[in-house]
């Protein structure tokens, strides 16, 4: 499997919490904070909450010894090592709008405290699973582009010279989509053969 | 139809957490057979605990992406997953799907902010995607070099 899980459990102070509620409705709005990290290219999902209650059912007795949280669920490829060094490298300022009140918080800055801080706040996820799990984010984002392109082509399929023409122009066209490897057979889909048009 | 978070921490029932685990342990793959969902994990998890205020109890996280809308894709889910979620406490049973929506959605964590790699797609276009990525690529490589009349039959043959 190709995509690592990520549970990561922060105590944060209510004053943060409320710091979250008011600026995640911001960092919503546009590009500026979410393009980054989707140009990491490597980030298949990355959800945050923030858990004011344990449990959140209202009509269950609280468990008081629970705090406040900033619950982080993501999944990604490679190791989680390349995946916190590339949030400190090229991200840090949205880290420290997303961590700097949680407790113990080292600052986005330097990889080995906050690498310390996520292993330390890290949950052991007991069962993970991927419809596409050979595939990764860039394959998948690669072969929606390709898809779209193959929609679009039109080949004639009566005239062998006009056909080659316009396939290798459809080849040069999308010769970054198709590289580096095709998906292995785990990447099929359920329901068998996809027709080609 | 648009790609739904689902995340669910619902308490253990005291003294299951390591039944609870043994159930995750014991599942094949639960999630293959619900349909839509993009990715899942299942993980019992223990809050530390704030100072002075004793121990904090065992939860059961169960989080995933799939192509809504929540009611189907919880119903599916709870089906599957019963062996386990019959050690979170109050729930219901997997027979009544309306109850399960309760019980889960009593439950349910907010999701706050997102980072999606390919927003938009659902779980059989990616798969359909794929697929036919792999299908150009392999004929791709297999008409390299050919002149315009074989590359053209390779076509009508494929």
């Amino acid at each position: 499997m190709r995509a690592t899980p990520l549970t990561v459990l922060s105590p944060i102070p209510w004053w943060w919490a409320l710091w979250i509620r008011l600026t995640w409705p911001v960092a919503r709005i546009g590009n500026v904070v979410v393009g980054p990290l989707r140009r990491l290219s490597f980030i298949h999902f990355a959800r945050w909450a923030v858990i004011s209650r344990w449990p959140t059912d209202r009509q269950t007795r609280r468990d008081r010894a629970a705090p406040r949280s900033l619950l982080f669920l993501t999944s990604f490829d490679g190791s989680d090592i390349q995946y916190i060094e590339a949030f400190v490298r090229v991200v840090p300022w949205r880290i420290n709008g997303l961590y700097f009140g949680a407790k113990g918080f080292p600052g986005p800055r330097r990889f080995g405290p906050v690498a310390r801080f996520i292993d330390g706040q890290s949950h052991p996820v007991d069962h993970f699973w991927m419809a596409y799990p050979e595939a990764s984010t860039t394959m998948v984002a690669q072969a929606l582009e390709l898809r779209d392109a193959y929609a679009a082509a039109r080949f004639d399929d009566d005239d062998p010279a006009r056909f080659a023409a316009q396939w290798r122009a459809f080849l040069t066209e999308v010769q970054e989509w198709l590289s580096p490897s095709a998906p292995a057979s785990g990447a099929q889909p359920p329901g068998g053969e996809t027709p080609w048009a | 139809m648009g790609l739904t978070p689902f995340v669910v921490l619902a308490p253990l029932r005291a003294g299951e957490a390591a039944a609870a685990r043994a159930a995750i342990a014991a599942l094949d793959e639960p999630f293959a057979r619900v349909p839509g969902t993009h990715l899942a994990r299942l993980q019992v998890l223990r809050p530390p605990p704030r100072r002075f205020r004793g121990r904090t109890g065992h939860y059961l996280l169960l989080a995933a992406d799939h192509d809504g809308p929540a009611e189907p894709w919880l119903a599916a889910a709870a089906r599957e997953l019963e062996p386990v979620l019959a050690h979170c406490a109050f729930f219901p049973g997997a027979a009544d799907a309306a109850e399960v929506a309760r019980w889960a959605r009593a439950r349910e964590v907010r999701v706050g902010f997102s980072v999606i790699g390919s927003p938009g797609a659902t779980v059989k276009e990616v798969g359909d995607a794929l697929a036919l990525r792999a299908r150009l690529a392999r004929f791709a490589a297999e008409t390299a070099g050919l002149d315009d009349a074989a590359l053209h039959a390779a076509w009508r043959a494929r």
